[in-house]
């Protein structure tokens, strides 16, 4: 039986974010198909409850019927890490020794790596997840031979760091979600990057309930809505969606209304209350039901290196519409006709006409979109793709 | 739906495009001061980083100061001591596998 260990900086039901969640769903379904899966992880929760303190206690528990070894992050400098993180995102380029104390600070763990070398010989592949932190860059280090990288790439200032090219460079086999990803890989680092790449995209559930007269009974919302569905920070870009639906409904006589659901919050202009609704952190099975209620899912993030939340979407049958400077998802609704993309608030604002005097052109996007994601990411064929084309 | 033809997303938008020359830009882009986007800081605050060390300025008295304390503080050995870890286990790993082929 082949057996993997899927090694990341945070695992579990509660971490919010999408490389946790690719690697929580891939590593159960692989089991489920009679994989021998083990997750290596650290103490720590998610990326935004920081991981100075431990979530969790150190040892081997059993999780989703998986077992999950889990050590302690080691501790950082905050005001040090601050620093350099600041001047990576403004795309700064950091000196080398700054490049190395900033990775050793981004969720290292050596308990993580003293076990993972002790143990890296009963593994036929070790699977890191994704590319930026510590727990990769390290522990890729102890077995390159058997190192795979899901890479959830963006196009960003980390990407450019020296050590991140040493990294993508030493694994084995590296696993995009997109091929836009792949060519923004071998971009930086060279083409070498596609003859060890395989273009997968992630797993997605293609079949479950939703409801959207559930959904607005529960939370009291009756007139049709755009719907932002993710983290709220402006990494994600939602200040954009935010100020082009205001200029929208500052030129339009309309009572269409944006929800914004998930975790953390954005400040909200006083002059858009009770147009722009902010709900905050959603049940699953709520999410969904938001999904089908919406008259449209509204992408705008710039790095998106897959997004979930559009192939969610599209199950429910409703069209995206994407921020064009993102190669990700723009490529995602070219491909499958399931949306449209913009790059100001004019378009934005066509793109929403669009889908408001065209509701049967709406819903074939929503219907050509559900196909793209049965055809491309249901769970049978990322399981077989993961096993022939990565494990064999 | 099968039968249902995909619809040409570049065509669709290049459309919308052509509508909106024709119609004068009619929802202007906002101008800066109407953003709410913070910035960095809030970018850092959302991803529960603390901006502590900002505004310690250009000064080069200030980052002198910094750099000693950071050295004194061994923070500058993260790095090299992850580094040690990892070749003490490899070595151990290549002994091993030494031990094991003879």
């Amino acid at each position: 039986m082949t057996k993997i260990a899927f090694v990341a900086p945070f695992y579990g039901a509660k971490a919010a974010g999408g490389a946790e969640a690719e690697c929580r769903n891939t590593a159960i379904k692989l089991a489920e198909s009679g994989v021998d899966v083990e997750i290596w992880t650290t103490c720590a929760l998610d990326l935004s409850h920081g991981w100075e303190k431990n979530y969790y206690k150190e040892g081997t528990t059993i999780e989703d019927g998986l077992k999950v070894h889990r050590y302690s992050a080691a501790p950082i400098h905050v005001a040090r890490f601050a620093e350099l993180n600041s001047r990576l995102i403004a795309g700064e380029k950091l000196a080398r020794k700054e490049e190395e104390q900033f990775i050793s600070m981004h969720v290292s763990s050596p308990g993580l790596l003293r076990g993972l070398a002790a143990n890296c010989h009963r593994f036929d592949w070790l699977c890191f997840i994704p590319y930026l932190f510590g727990t990769t860059y390290y522990g890729s280090m102890l077995c390159p031979e058997k190192s795979v990288l899901i890479s959830c790439l963006h196009d960003e200032g980390y990407a450019r760091m020296e050590i991140m090219h040493e990294l993508f460079l030493g694994v084995k086999k590296i696993v995009y979600n997109a091929s836009a990803e792949m060519e923004l890989a071998c971009r930086l680092y060279g083409d070498c990057c596609r003859d060890k790449g395989v273009v997968m995209g992630i797993g997605i559930e293609t079949e479950f309930n939703s409801s959207a007269e559930r959904f607005r009974s529960r939370y009291n919302i009756k007139d049709q809505f755009i719907l932002y569905a993710g983290r709220k920070d402006p990494t994600k870009n939602v200040h954009t969606l935010i100020n082009y639906f205001r200029a929208y409904k500052q030129c339009r006589k309309s009572s269409l209304k944006l929800v914004l659901i998930g975790a953390s919050s954005l400040p909200i202009p006083r002059d858009m209350k009770g147009e722009i609704i902010d709900l905050g952190f959603l049940p699953d099975n709520d999410k969904k039901d938001a999904y089908s209620a919406a008259k449209a899912l509204c992408q705008p993030s710039l790095n998106e290196s897959f997004s979930i939340v559009m192939m969610e979407a599209w199950v429910c049958g409703i069209p995206c519409v994407v921020h064009g400077g993102c190669k990700v998802t723009r490529e995602h609704v070219v491909k499958s006709g399931g949306g449209l993309y913009f790059t100001n608030a004019a378009e934005f604002g066509g793109c929403i006409d669009f889908f408001m005097a065209n509701p049967s052109k709406a819903t074939i996007m929503g219907e050509c979109g559900k196909r793209y994601v049965e055809e491309n990411f249901g769970w049978r064929n990322i399981v077989r793709r993961y096993r022939e084309e990565i494990f064999a | 739906m099968n039968n249902v033809e995909k619809p040409d997303v570049d065509a669709i938008v290049a459309q919308i495009k052509r509508n909106i020359e024709e119609a004068g830009n009619y929802i202007p882009e906002p101008s800066a001061d109407e953003t709410c986007n913070n910035g960095l800081e809030y970018n850092l605050r959302a991803a529960n980083i603390y901006v502590q060390t900002r505004g310690g300025g250009s000064n080069f008295f200030v980052k002198l100061v910094r750099r000693v304390i950071l050295r004194m503080l061994g923070l500058s050995m993260f790095h090299e001591n992850i580094v040690k870890v990892l070749n003490e286990l490899n070595a151990r790993i290549k002994n091993k596998s030494m031990d094991s082929s003879k």
